[in-house]
């Protein structure tokens, strides 16, 4: 099996302009770089129950890259690898999946407006749903307490 | 929506985008949606039928188009078509990230028509539903905003300054968050130095 390198596709055309990626369960080799310029922010969502959590998230960081980005590293407590989507055609889908699911979408629609997103992360900061681990630089996330509606 | 890969190129290229990329499956698959603003969301590496995930940022997608377009407006100076598109939102109450941003948003077009008392009064009821204690760090911003605009309402201008920088200055040692300080609180610090006259006239009252 080739072991996928998406950011590869990003850097081999840096006429895309995408100013934010969302890697969501997404294995990234170790001191792997992204060299597209437009790229400001990574967004890294992982599972606490992914297996490829440590090999391809928890040890990459872009901390080397050529040009400075801002990593959110998430780890979505109890999600495994297979549970970052769901089938939506299914009646009773795994609750966890829908939730992992809304998270990632709620983080890629702020994208692009940096403001938005670090507002949407302080709130959940501030109703407890969200924790943070300055050594690691890891957010946990408890998706059962995530709000949307408060 | 599913198009072909030259389209899905040309979408990319010409706007600005966010992609996610899923890494959960067999069968790859890339999907691309289009939305206003010149937004595009690439999302790629989906197993079969499982797009799941492409619902949930359509429906994401919709409420936070009218927050969007509130921050035009008010950008614009436009406040009471900028209000109108947060109260949308709050109408509407679906259970998306753009509610809490909504009533947020109220708050901001207060400050920024320069009536202090009622964004104090809203973004009290706001900072009523955290769950952290007060001076945790990553309330101390909003802690230090509602201080300022209680202190402008009642037209101690040299305070709300000094809170508003704080603010700004808690805001900045938050992670992630730009050390320089965030725009809209550097913003926000220069709209109460600019109404200094005014604020020093609330003071008089």
């Amino acid at each position: 099996m080739t072991r996928p390198y998406y950011p590869q596709a990003v850097n081999a055309n840096p006429g895309w302009d995408m100013k934010t990626l969302v890697l969501t369960a997404t294995p990234i080799g170790y001191n792997r770089k992204i060299t597209n310029t437009n790229v400001e922010n990574v967004i890294m969502i992982g599972g606490s129950n992914d297996w490829l959590a440590e090999q391809g998230f928890i040890n990459q960081g872009f901390e080397n890259n050529p040009t400075p980005l801002n990593v959110y590293k998430f780890v979505l407590n109890g999600i495994g690898h297979t549970q970052f989507s769901y089938d939506p055609s299914n009646q009773n889908p795994d609750l966890k999946a829908v939730q992992a699911s809304r998270f990632s979408a709620e983080m890629a629609v702020r994208g692009n407006d940096t403001v938005l997103l670090q507002n949407f992360l302080t709130n959940q900061m501030k109703i407890g749903s969200i924790s943070y681990d300055s050594s690691t630089k890891l957010y946990f996330v408890d998706l059962s307490k995530v709000q949307y509606g408060n | 929506m599913e198009i072909k890969k030259n389209i899905i190129l040309k979408s990319v290229i010409i706007t600005i985008g966010v992609t996610i990329i899923i890494f959960g499956g067999i069968t790859l698959k890339t999907y691309v949606k289009e939305k206003k603003a010149k937004q595009v969301y690439v999302v790629t590496g989906l197993s079969e039928n499982q797009t799941g995930v492409l619902k949930e940022l359509q429906i994401v997608a919709i409420e936070h188009a009218y927050i969007i377009k509130g921050y035009e407006y008010l950008n614009n100076g436009e406040f009471k078509k900028a209000i109108e598109q947060f109260e949308i939102v709050i109408k509407r109450n679906q259970p998306t990230g753009a509610l809490p941003e909504a009533k947020q948003g109220i708050v901001d077009v207060y400050e920024k028509m320069r009536d202090y008392k009622t964004a104090a009064e809203l973004f009290k009821n706001i900072i009523a539903t955290f769950k952290i204690p007060k001076g945790d760090m990553w309330r101390l911003p909003d802690d230090e905003r509602l201080s300022y605009l209680q202190y402008a309402a009642n037209g101690d201008y040299e305070l709300a300054v000094e809170h508003a920088q704080k603010a700004l200055e808690a805001d900045a040692k938050l992670p992630n968050h730009p050390k320089g300080g965030r725009e809209d609180y550097i913003q926000r610090l220069n709209d109460l130095k600019a109404a200094k006259d005014y604020i020093l006239s609330l003071k008089k009252n």
